[in-house]
């Protein structure tokens, strides 16, 4: 009871905090999303996302290997798609993914491998080396960068976590002939309150360096074991809805999760993951 | 019945102690905390050195609770005067202290308020200030410590830039190099006798050439306690604190801070300086005597200062202490400033009396430039000025005050009252007038302004303590400055707002949430309009510290709003995520921070203390967009070598071409600052 209470204060304090930010969107086309709702996964590891907060994979046992498909407003030249695989040792967790998106002309890839670890439940810490490469018709060149991200996810107590990451925190940009161009450096800062034994609500704020804000909230709710919904929101330019579904068979895990933004239209992400083994 | 009251709640108070032991934070951490707490709000650069030096030689030397008196607890700041009053009333009523968990049965103090007074307190029977000094034992068991230090930034700025003359002849803004360094050595016996010497060298200032040979700044303290017919014995350099500042405080003076119940100066007599501050201090001999019920402070001070003087004549004192360029070199220890002082404070049992009296006398003429705004401003050769302060304290009031006059007929005054109705709740307030003409040399009393003159404004603070585990700290300040002031050219009025909530609801998570407002005149921007504007700038600050054995952090996050008449309203951000972990097996610490900041405006700008190296405290300052991060380490080498490293680097992501202007002005958007320190102990 006193946890419920005292989970309740801080979250009165966080949501007071955060809520009174100035609402704008970020633009970060390089990052693929993730399964948790509104991409508020910053706080969360239940699951490797990769390229939003390399400690996520740091309490994961055995390994696994996943794929994803978003499909951002239905324009197949904006979709992304990704690989991830990730496997746990008894002194690191690792994690490598690649996410692809683009078309002839222009198309970006994104690899990277992270190294997470475990402190005693209290704390994980993960970074994470990716590589950019970016594929410019007009210069018929691909050019390249090498971009760190770092993250932590504190548990300050049984019910709730803090998670903090960085992408690019070196600002790094590719260098093309007359200009810049700019590769975004996003702060992410996010809470995960573990409501009850089968409710999650997960709240986090992004800031992109040279951009705006964004703040995403929402729901996870276990229905049953193999089944889950998610239901959030996240404030962009626009107030933009989210609804999600998981589903687990055995070593399979299925995700589907829609966004709906009320000009450019409808945004839909699936994944497969697949545990290759359990420790 | 009551001492099974006693036993029962002293059994749980060391129950729910004991353990937080483990968690217990470091003294350094303390003191930095505290001294965070204080300074959150300034704006102004304030010794850092000296406030850390007087709280860490208590944990070499801890006060004895059974023992204790009020003026030796005084010097833990961040005791109220309420607590001090409660503690020894409690010493009083109960002879003396069984266990230092007992602290948490004394009205007013919280288990944070006992963990914070572990490393400075004991309990014990004999007080070593009594005890006769011997020499070989001063020898023998003084504590000697060295400490090297350099800081250097990694981009170069454009004072380093040599250029070329016609005769082909290269130079460079700055004289020396970008290096900083500094040197200290100190021997304490005890807290009875101490004495070292610091030496400083700031960044661009020539060590070894044809202008300058050796380090820039030299200085050298001495301090006994209780020696001979002697309370107080200083040489060298030193600091003069009495009454509520109005005549003297060259220390930390009271102002207005989270610590809403601090505002009464604390009298801290003669202490030495050690610091590497190279303005604020005093230069000669001085000393306290006890006679029956009083005491009387003498004090004779000579020292050399830094002005642009013309014709024995100069309009301001130039306080940076840096002389890196011709003309800063010019300015160096141009006059010559005599002070004599003294001090005289009589007990009367509840009340206490007190008379300061200075008399200063410099080389060259002081002569402020005219402008309306420094009209009152002081100007002359000599200066004089004293005051009469006085303290009562009947049970739960504590009554204080100080007045003083200057010989150009300055007058200003400062009175309050201290009240705790209950033990969970206290109030303060304070009233303060000074004249626009009272301004004097060494006056640093509570005030608005850095200078203690033209100002008028009551001031109440608060502290309630509600519901276990939770504090509010309240105040509210109201001014007035009669005349006009530096970028504001009609007399104008301000009121300032704070409300800070405190929530300990374990040993090792606490957080704070602040809410300050504050509402000033200034002039107005627009052309042609001549007059003044209302400004206001609001915050909310919300603070997360987690600690679990050796690992802690800290999650911060910042909102400020600046809203005025003639200007939309603008918004600053910034947020940070710290990281510190001990290491078990290795004597190594370290320290990360991650930082964002989005304050587009200059007046959004933030003041955000971070951790740094021993007897360096840094609130830098940030506007504009963009990151900072930094690496802080400490390893203990051995028992008597300590190393620290920090790298911060600062990287602006608002597509910035430099950095500051100048000749501090960096090409790029990235600056990068090392610091490396050594500490040998002995």
């Amino acid at each position: 009871m006193f946890t419920v209470l005292f989970m309740r204060k801080i979250y009165l304090f966080l949501l007071f905090i955060l809520t009174v930010f100035v609402l704008k969107s970020q633009t970060s086309d390089i990052i693929p999303s993730t399964f948790a709702v509104a991409n508020a996964s910053v706080a969360d590891n239940k699951y490797y996302s990769a390229f939003q907060n390399p400690a996520s994979g740091a309490t994961l046992n055995g390994t696994q290997v996943g794929i994803q498909y978003e499909n951002k407003y239905i324009i197949n030249a904006l979709a992304k798609k990704s690989i991830y695989f990730s496997t746990s040792t008894s002194l690191i967790n690792i994690g490598i993914a690649a996410t692809y998106s683009g078309y002839e002309l222009h198309n970006e890839l994104l690899t990277g491998i992270s190294i997470s670890k475990n402190f005693s439940n209290i704390f994980q810490l993960g970074v994470q080396y990716n590589y950019y490469s970016v594929y410019l018709a007009e210069a018929n060149k691909r050019f390249a960068s090498f971009l760190p991200q770092i993250g932590i996810i504190v548990s300050v107590s049984p019910a709730v976590k803090i998670g903090f990451s960085t992408f690019n925190p070196g600002q790094q940009k590719i260098q093309l002939k007359y200009s810049n161009k700019q590769i975004p450096t996003i702060f992410s800062l996010g809470t995960n309150w573990n409501v009850s034994e089968n409710l999650d609500f997960l709240f986090q704020t992004d800031k992109n360096i040279s951009g705006n804000y964004r703040v995403a909230g929402g729901f996870e709710y276990e229905v049953k074991e193999f089944l889950s919904l998610k239901i959030g929101a996240y404030q962009a330019e626009y107030l933009i809805p989210t609804v999600g579904i998981g589903l687990k068979l055995k070593t399979f895990d299925f995700y589907l999760n829609t966004e709906l933004h009320p000009i450019l239209g409808l945004t839909t992400f699936a994944a497969i993951k697949y545990t290759i083994s359990k420790d | 019945m009551q001492l099974k009251i006693r036993i029962i709640s002293l059994f749980l108070v060391i129950y729910s102690i004991g353990s937080a032991q483990n968690a217990s934070q470091t003294a350094e951490e303390i003191i930095n905390d505290i001294f965070e707490q204080y300074t959150a709000e300034a704006e102004e650069t304030i010794d850092y050195e000296s406030f850390y030096n007087d709280l860490i030689s208590l944990t070499e030397n801890q006060l004895n609770l059974n023992l204790t008196t009020r003026e030796e607890l005084e010097k833990l700041a961040f005791l109220s005067d309420m607590q001090i009053e409660n503690l020894v009333a409690y010493l009083y009523k109960n002879t003396k202290f069984n266990t230092i968990y007992e602290l948490q049965l004394v009205d007013g103090f919280d288990m944070t308020d006992v963990r914070r007074m572990l490393p400075f307190v004991k309990i014990g029977e004999s007080n070593d200030l009594q005890d006769k000094i011997y020499l070989n034992e001063v020898l023998k068991y003084g504590k000697k410590e060295a400490i090297f230090r350099v800081d250097k930034s990694i981009e170069k700025k454009k004072g380093y830039t040599k250029t070329v003359d016609s005769q082909g002849f290269s130079s460079s803004p700055y004289y020396g190099s970008p290096i900083y360094n500094s040197l200290k050595l100190n021997f304490n016996f005890k807290n009875r006798i101490s004495l070292g010497t610091t030496m400083e060298k700031d960044a661009g200032e020539q060590f070894w050439g044809g202008k300058h040979k050796g380090y820039d700044f030299y200085s050298f303290y001495f301090q006994a306690n209780n020696v001979l017919k002697l309370k107080t014995l200083v040489a060298g350099n030193y600091r003069a604190s009495f009454g509520q500042g109005l005549v003297f405080n060259s220390g930390f003076g009271s102002s207005k801070s989270s610590y809403t119940l601090n505002v009464v100066s604390r009298d801290n007599g003669l202490k030495k300086f050690s610091s590497t501050d190279e303005t604020n201090y005093f230069k000669g001999i001085g000393g306290t005597f006890k006679i029956g019920k009083s005491e009387i402070s003498l004090f004779y001070s000579n020292k050399k200062i830094d002005a642009d003087t013309i014709d024995e004549k100069f309009n301001s004192f130039y306080r940076t202490g840096l002389h890196r360029t011709e003309s800063e070199f010019a300015k160096k220890h141009t006059i010559t400033m005599q002070t004599i002082g003294m001090h005289t404070t009589t007990n009367l049992g509840l009340a206490r009396l007190g008379f300061t009296a200075a008399h200063t006398i410099l080389s060259d003429t002081l002569a402020p430039e005219i402008a309306p705004y420094n009209l009152n401003f002081y100007s002359g050769i000599r200066q004089t000025s004293a005051g009469s302060d006085y303290r009562v304290r009947l049970g739960t009031l504590n009554v204080f005050g100080e007045t003083a006059f200057s010989n150009n007929k300055g007058f200003a005054t400062i009175n309050g009252i201290l009240f705790s109705p209950t033990s969970t709740a206290s109030i303060v307030t304070l009233w303060r007038y000074y004249s626009p003409k009272y301004d004097t040399f060494y006056a640093n009393a509570f005030s608005e302004s850095t200078r203690t003159n033209n100002e008028t404004g009551m001031y109440i603070g608060s502290e309630i303590r509600p519901f276990r585990n939770w504090k509010l700290s309240a105040y509210v300040d109201s001014y007035r400055f009669p005349w006009l002031k530096y970028g504001v050219n009609a007399p104008s009025t301000g009121q300032d707002y704070l409300l800070q909530a405190d929530f300990n609801p374990k040993r090792n998570l606490s957080m704070n949430c602040r809410i300050r407002y504050e509402q000033k005149q200034q002039n107005s921007n627009i052309i042609p309009i001549r007059t003044i504007e209302n400004y206001a700038k609001s915050s909310i600050r919300y603070q997360l510290v987690f600690s679990n054995g050796n690992f802690s952090t800290k999650n911060l996050v910042e909102l400020n709003f600046t809203d005025s008449a003639f200007t939309s309203p603008k918004v600053g951000f910034a947020a940070y995520q710290d990281l510190s972990f001990e290491f078990e097996k290795v004597p190594l610490s370290i320290d990360l921070r991650c930082m964002l900041f989005d304050a587009k405006n200059y007046e959004n700008r933030f003041y955000l203390y971070e951790k740094d190296i021993l007897y360096a405290f840094s609130i830098p300052t940030f506007y504009g967009v963009g990151m900072r991060y930094y690496f802080n380490l400490k390893y203990d080498l051995n028992k008597n070598i300590s190393l620290w490293f920090k790298i911060a680097q600062t990287m602006y992501g608002d597509a910035r071409k430099t950095i500051s202007s100048g000749n501090e002005e960096i090409q790029g958007n990235k600056k990068t600052d090392i610091r490396f320190m050594f500490l040998y102990r002995l």
